[in-house]
């Protein structure tokens, strides 16, 4: 058969098939619009948070009904709502918010609907799945234990993260919060995770930046940029997380692991404080409705660690949290802190003194992670939190008197090399055999010799040392992950050889 | 406090159906009801929440029929049974008007449920899924 028949063959079958499903539509009219919120009159059959369809001249544009009254609807456009005039009709769709999920999207920078934003392809949906959904219960989840290595040294040796857990990120503006998200996610490379990053209110010109980093790094490879910009307006804004959430979902069903990062949720806080206020919800404290605290709880509670009947797969988030001035004893700062599992504390005083991640070691904690830290890891690190957090307060009382007593002063010392090997560059995450190699050398006392200035030239130095003559003794630590005594003594010699070779 | 106009429109329908004879006087008091309690703003609302309780307490309905020509008496009639069928109504009021842009077929409008069996919407779908 010639092609052309077959098309006319194909699309006279089709024409010949199509059956057209007649059914009774729930309909009602705008009755006013504006700052992207609209009261609709009728849709007596309208459900909670049911996707509406608004008739305009210039096509149709999807909604959200957020507010069920006695003969009104209100509802957030999400979207252009300039095109929608007072009387459209506008119809029920008797869909709950849903958005596209499945491999297709890893790589892409897409919005919070699932559209393309990169300039590629259409998202090919292997399935939709609704925005809002209930979090996984108790007989499905288990304790978390395994790690997530953020490659960054102070989280991974003191702030240990665990798959399936909330670890809060917070701290003052242009500080490097982004910044250790985004070198969490270059260190997932070859760890069996999925990333995904929802970009809240963030600037597009960051975005860009971002993406052509993750790009650099071969990091896209196995990431999700959700990108819900500053211009976009605030229905998108307040459902970006939870898209993203629905998109980690479909790969946590499969069994896989997930990192979802929300940068961040100040913004989400003020957008949904804008919608609510919009539609004329009672204000409470800071001019925050009354469900702010439930709007991140359910957001967070879905993060899980799953056990093995239910595919063992977890979502691991790291909220992000902005506040003004330092103070975390703001509303959404501390309603966020008592939601997850810790928090990453990011102080301006560290980062202008050049200790970059700036890591609060007083204030950060992670309640879950240790148990999912590596054995080896915890032996060297386990006291380290303690003495960092000491050092910082020696080191202020010690400014006071030179005369110091041999034990305070070694003290000191120990603490100005721990604040040096601390400090990391961005883009730069460590593999954590080196993170156990290094930090086995400051807890035996082995950089005692080394001058502080000098100490992260003998880092790097140790690092391709232990790759070229030592990489027998690396490979053993990562299959053992645990240090028993014979172990321990191959480590001290490598770390001996080094030195002997400056 | 504050009063809705449909708690208004209630009352008044059900004392003017216990004394039908004395309508006049009970609506000037009732409109005097109004206006000791400052509520006369509310007057057009509770007039057409009036209107719809009356309208469903006797089985009352409109709707409105759209077709490319104008049809007889005879299926207008029909179309008053099968949405009296659908919402649970005596008697209905079809209107009917024309419009040639549906081309054929049928768009009922009754409350606020629409049914489009038109031939436009249909060739639409079609032309939107021999798309996809």
């Amino acid at each position: 058969m010639l092609n052309k028949d077959y098309i006319v063959e194909n699309l006279k079958k089709q024409i010949a098939d199509f059956k057209s499903k007649t059914e009774t539509k729930n309909v009602g009219k705008v009755v006013e619009i504006g700052d992207g919120i609209a009261k609709i009159s009728g849709l007596s059959e309208i459900m909670m948070s049911e996707m509406i369809e608004f008739k305009t001249s210039a096509g149709s544009v999807f909604g959200l009904a957020l507010n069920l009254e006695e003969d009104i609807v209100g509802a957030v456009i999400l979207g252009e709502y300039k095109k929608i005039k007072e009387g459209d009709e506008v119809t029920c769709t008797k869909r709950i918010l849903e958005v596209p999920v499945g491999e297709s999207i890893i790589g892409r920078v897409i919005d919070p609907l699932g559209r393309p934003l990169d300039g590629k392809s259409e998202i090919v949906a292997e399935k939709f799945y609704p925005v809002e959904k209930v979090a996984s219960g108790v007989i499905s989840r288990e304790t978390v234990n395994q790690p997530v290595q953020t490659g960054i040294k102070a989280i991974d040796a003191m702030i240990p993260i665990g798959r399936g857990q909330r670890e809060l990120i917070i701290g003052d503006r242009q500080i490097g919060k982004s910044a250790i998200a985004i070198d969490a996610i270059i260190n997932q490379k070859g760890q069996n995770m999925k990333c995904i990053y929802v970009a809240i209110g963030q600037k597009e010109a960051k975005i860009a930046g971002i993406v052509a980093k993750l790009e650099e790094t071969g990091a896209m490879d196995y990431t999700t940029i959700i990108l819900a910009g500053a211009s976009t307006p605030p229905s998108l804004l307040y459902i970006a997380p939870y898209a993203g959430c629905a998109m980690a979902e479909y790969f946590l069903d499969k069994g896989e692991d997930v990192l979802i990062i929300y940068d961040d949720l100040s913004k989400h806080a003020v957008a949904y404080r804008e919608i609510s206020l919009l539609l004329r919800r009672p204000p409470g404290r800071e001019a925050y409705p009354g469900d702010i605290f439930y709007l991140h709880s359910r957001l967070l509670e879905r993060a899980c660690k799953l056990n093995k009947e239910y595919g063992g797969g977890s979502i691991t988030a790291l909220p992000i949290i902005e506040t003004q001035a330092g103070d975390v004893s703001a509303y959404i700062p501390t309603n966020v802190i008592s939601i997850t599992d810790g928090q990453i504390y990011l102080e301006p005083d560290l980062f202008y003194q050049g200790n970059r991640p700036a890591i609060s070691m007083g204030i950060s904690v992670s309640r879950v992670g240790s148990t999912a830290q590596l054995k080896a890891m915890k032996k060297v690190a386990g006291k380290m939190k303690l003495e960092a957090a000491q050092y910082r307060e020696l080191a202020a009382f010690a400014q006071f008197g030179s005369d110091l007593d041999p034990e305070t002063k070694s003290k000191l010392e120990r603490g100005k090399r721990l604040m040096e090997i601390l400090k990391q560059d961005q883009f730069c995450p460590l593999p954590v055999v080196n993170q156990i190699l290094i930090f086995f050398a400051l807890t035996k006392g082995l950089l005692d010799e080394v001058a502080v200035d000098k100490i992260s030239e003998f880092e790097t130095g140790l690092y391709k040392y232990a790759q070229n003559s030592g990489s027998q003794i690396l490979k053993e630590i990562m299959e053992k992950k645990d240090l028993d005594e014979n172990l321990e003594k191959k480590i001290e010699e490598l770390v001996k050889d080094f030195k002997a070779t400056l | 406090m504050r009063i809705h106009p449909q708690k208004y429109a209630q009352a008044l329908l059900e004392i003017l159906e216990k004394d039908e004879e004395n309508a006049k006087k009970l609506i000037s008091d009732f409109v005097l009801t109004l206006a000791r309690n400052n509520d006369l703003r509310l007057a057009p609302k509770i007039i057409e929440k009036f209107s719809q309780s009356f309208d469903r307490k006797n089985g009352l309905a409109e709707a409105e029929a759209i077709t490319a020509k104008p049809v007889d008496k005879e299926t207008l009639n029909k179309i008053g049974e099968f949405i009296s069928k659908e919402i649970d109504a005596k008697k209905i009021a079809v209107k009917n008007r024309a419009d040639r842009e549906i081309l054929g077929g049928i768009i009922l409008k009754y409350g606020d449920k629409v049914l489009d069996a038109s031939l436009k919407t249909k060739l639409e779908n079609l032309k939107n899924k021999m798309k996809a």
